[in-house]
């Protein structure tokens, strides 16, 4: 009895065995159930099995703003500061409205070694807020949606020459502009203003590229920095308070 | 009158001023010997007479080969025979450093815009027998013996240095005296600096001590001056040199001098002018041993002595967001200055920023001691019981020859649940993240998962779908332009229905081919051409001639055949309606299809 019991059991451990044998040779596990097993490996405390489920689903090209927050979450319990951050923000860019991402964003920016004071003028702040309120394409759809608005309201006027609707189609017509405007601004923003965010413990900024040059200030873990120009591995970034500096790029990496 | 008087006078100075200043200038160096050994010393006199006053300080060369000291100046004034004469003498000590054919530079001097050089002076310089420098006594430098009994013969001042350890550890304390003995009397405070100490941490010790000490019968008054050194790598170290520049009253040359010397002007000036002395201490050599690498704990970062750490608490119970100050002092002898601070355990329930560091040093007994204290201002995240860790400085120490660590007692704190932001703190609490506690929980919703590869704006389908309205825009335009000309331009409108009303009369020609009614048929087809050409050319169809219809098509540059062929088919056409009824239906039929093409070629050549 307790001989055929174990052999029974044994039948299905190799069974179990060829199942996850099988699944990880031919990568077959599905998407959604590698999304569940992480989250799994998250409620049990398994931070690290956690980030390598979430890493693979990214790896399979599948990038979305909720792998990259429960990723950001992962990271952040696994004390990660500066990796935590960074899957925020990459969160954050896909999904920009959404609250959960920034809690969590900001909640982990308070444990930045750094205390920086940015004093940014109203200009930058209004257009800022604008931009950060949607995604590259949410702008670019708005933009094309008022095209479309517009040539309708454009084919109507050929055939109705009424005021209302010719003032109807120069509103849409300058919102249309505005959109465009701002569209522009956001994919030129994307393409050059590469951001990153430090994700070595601590990182020392140099007035050039390279050790030889004058040691200027240390930033720690989580920082997030814009770069402005690249030499070999080296970055020059700046600060949220305008302070700049070379940093190596293995500290960093880009959001 | 009286007036010009004074006038005579003041142009009569003046006249001799300018014939004094006119004189020549004498400019002349010389040194007391040419040949000299290294530590020995040589004394350059220059020498600058003339009917000048205000004679300024000489430039001297750069002498890389020699330590300069200015040694001071003597001036002369003479009026003989009606001319005034001044004669200034700088004097310079200079040390030669290096061995070898040394050349002494040309010195300059600059008086009413014109420049004096002296000569050159070559000076051999020898290796010499005192290496390390011992007394010379001709030589007005004189340096401290390595041992004291022997140099004190007849030498009434000397700089000796002493260390109290030959072997130290990396940063410990060697105790380093100067002690400047002196058997006669100095003039003004003598001119001390310091040893050079290159690889020590420097502490001065004070306070300076002066006693009196019995050497080889002479009293000698003993000024002894203390310096703490911290080596700073290890290895064979020297301390160099330090340096004493005094002025002593001048009475023994005198007396060695030849009586009718005196009134040699030298002499005389050396009888107004004290003799300066400089006095160079003997060199030390220690050996300083590295810290065993043994046992070595990793959070050592290099205090050696004796430590003791403390750990403090402001007040033990605060609220969340309340800032705390933990004092960690650290205590002991040694070299407490350069003492880091001792690292702190990881707190996550607490920011913690560093609000400064003070020190107390005391030099009792001539030994570096004192406290230095790290403030940190903890500012809780969370309520709660909280055990503060020991913190922990380790050491090298002295007395075991070992390492050491020092610990502070652990500390408990309480944090009660409070509501205020610590707002007023240097970076404070972000206020966003001021009630939250924790990030939030996960997202659980299994996303669609899909590759969303590139942006809207780069996908082909979208680029295209841009030139959707535009043509959309397009053809209602030419649509309502169409529209338009349909109701104002009559041309417009028959031109539009020319090929349409042509194909109406065409399918009825057809109709009566079929029922054989030849009459009609050749009618119908003489009003589908001409009435398609009225159109064509906004013409009305009954008036338009044979001759009409060349000459517009000729002006529409239709060439001579196909007019050939249109006027044909209408002359048919009237030849078959008013000939007698004899019709044959093969040939209306070839009849038919020769109008009809007629027409499209026509027709093709006219939306050409």
């Amino acid at each position: 009895m307790i001989r055929t019991m174990f052999k029974n059991s044994s039948l299905i451990l190799t069974l179990i065995l060829l199942l996850i044998f099988t699944s990880h040779l031919y990568g077959q596990e599905n998407s959604g159930e590698l999304f569940q097993k992480a989250n799994r490996y998250y409620d049990t405390g398994n931070f690290k099995s956690a980030i390598k489920s979430y890493q693979q689903l990214l790896n399979r090209g599948l990038k979305d703003a909720i792998v990259y927050y429960n990723l950001g979450n992962a990271y952040f319990r696994d004390k990660q500061l500066g990796k935590a951050i960074l899957y925020y923000r990459k969160a954050q860019k896909l999904s920009p409205r959404d609250n959960d991402i920034a809690t969590n964003l900001n909640y982990s920016r308070l444990f930045v070694l750094d205390k920086i004071t940015s004093s940014p003028n109203f200009s930058s702040v209004f257009t800022d807020k604008i931009l950060n309120w949607g995604t590259v394409n949410e702008f670019t759809f708005l933009a094309f949606l008022l095209y479309l608005g517009s040539a309708s309201l454009g084919i109507i006027t050929f055939f109705k020459r009424e005021k209302i609707i010719k003032r109807a189609l120069a509103v849409s017509l300058a919102l249309f502009l505005v959109m465009l405007f701002f569209a522009v601004i956001k994919i030129s923003r994307d393409s050059q203003w590469q951001e990153a965010v430090v994700t070595s413990s601590s990182v020392d900024a140099y007035s050039g590229p390279g050790k030889e040059f004058a040691l200027q200030f240390t930033g720690h873990e989580g920082l997030e920095v814009k770069i402005e120009q690249n030499k070999d591995d080296w970055h020059l970034v700046s600060f949220p308070n305008g302070a700049r500096g070379w940093l190596p790029q293995a500290s960093l990496d880009k959001i | 009158m009286k007036f010009r008087g004074i006038f005579l006078v003041i142009a009569i100075i003046f006249l001799a001023v300018q014939v004094g200043s006119s004189q020549e200038i004498n400019f002349s160096a010389s040194v007391d010997r040419t040949e000299v050994s290294l530590n020995g010393q040589i004394v350059l006199t220059i020498q600058v007479s003339g009917n000048v006053q205000n004679i300024p300080q000489p430039q001297l060369p750069a002498l890389k080969n020699f330590n300069v000291y200015a040694s001071g100046r003597t001036q002369n004034f003479s009026f003989v025979n009606g001319q005034t004469s001044y004669t200034a003498t700088f004097n310079y000590i200079l040390i030669p450093i290096s061995i070898g054919q040394l050349t002494i530079e040309p010195a300059e001097i600059t008086l009413e815009g014109k420049t004096y050089k002296t000569n050159p002076i070559n000076i051999a310089v020898s290796q010499g027998a005192n290496i390390p420098p011992t007394t010379q006594p001709k030589v007005k430098v004189q340096t401290a013996p390595k041992t004291p009994a022997k140099a004190t013969s007849g030498a009434d001042l000397y700089l000796e240095a002493s260390v109290d350890k030959k072997k130290a550890y990396v940063n410990e304390q060697i105790t380093l005296s100067l002690r400047f003995y002196q058997a006669v009397n100095t003039i003004r405070n003598p001119d001390y600096t310091p040893p050079t100490l290159t690889g020590f941490w420097v502490e001065d010790l004070p306070p300076q001590k002066q006693f009196y000490d019995t050497r080889n019968q002479r009293r000698f008054a003993v000024t002894e001056l203390k310096i703490a050194l911290f080596p700073t790598s290890p290895g064979k170290k020297n301390i160099g040199p330090a340096t004493l520049k005094c002025l002593v009253e001048n009475y023994k040359t005198l007396s060695n001098r030849d009586p009718f010397d005196i009134f040699d002007p030298a002499l005389l000036s050396q009888l107004s002018q004290p003799e300066e002395k400089i006095l160079k201490s003997n060199l030390l050599e220690v050996e300083i041993l590295p810290l065993p690498e043994s046992n070595k704990p990793s959070n050592f970062s290099g205090a050696v002595g004796r430590f003791n750490l403390k750990a403090g608490l402001d007040k033990k119970q605060t609220e969340t967001n309340q800032p705390l100050t933990l004092k960690v002092t650290l205590s002991g002898v040694g070299n407490i200055k350069s003492v880091n601070e001792p690292a702190l355990p990881q707190l996550a329930d607490f920011r913690i920023y560093n609000s400064g560091t003070s020190e107390k040093i005391s030099k009792d007994n001539y030994r570096v001691q004192g406290s230095k204290t790290f403030e940190e201002i903890l500012i809780p995240r969370n309520a709660g019981k909280f055990k503060l860790p020991a913190i922990e400085f380790s050491y090298f120490d002295l007395a075991t020859r070992s390492y050491k660590t020092a610990k502070s007692e652990p500390l408990e704190i309480t944090v009660l649940p409070g509501a205020g932001l610590a707002s007023n703190l240097p970076g404070s609490v972000n206020e966003f993240g001021g009630g939250v506690k924790d990030i939030n929980y996960l997202k659980t919703k299994t996303p669609k998962l899909s590759r969303g590869g590139t942006v809207l704006y780069k996908k082909p389908w979208f680029i295209a779908l841009q030139f959707l309205p535009l043509l959309a825009l397009g053809f209602t335009w030419r649509y309502r332009n169409h529209l338009e000309k349909l109701q104002t331009d009559v041309s417009y409108v028959r031109n539009k229905r020319a090929a349409k009303a042509a194909k109406k009369r065409l399918e009825a020609a057809s109709r009566l081919l079929a029922e054989n009614m030849g009459k009609e048929f050749y009618a119908e087809i003489a009003k589908a051409i001409t009435g398609y050409l009225g159109d064509r050319l906004n013409l009305p169809p009954a008036s338009l001639s044979k001759e009409d219809i060349r000459q517009e098509l000729a002006l529409k540059k239709f060439d001579e055949q196909q007019i050939n062929q249109v006027i044909e088919i209408l002359d048919s056409c009237d030849f078959a309606r008013f000939a007698p009824p004899s019709y044959e239906k093969a040939e209306m039929e070839t009849f038919y299809q020769k109008a009809s093409q007629s027409l499209i070629t026509l027709e093709e050549k006219w939306l050409r």
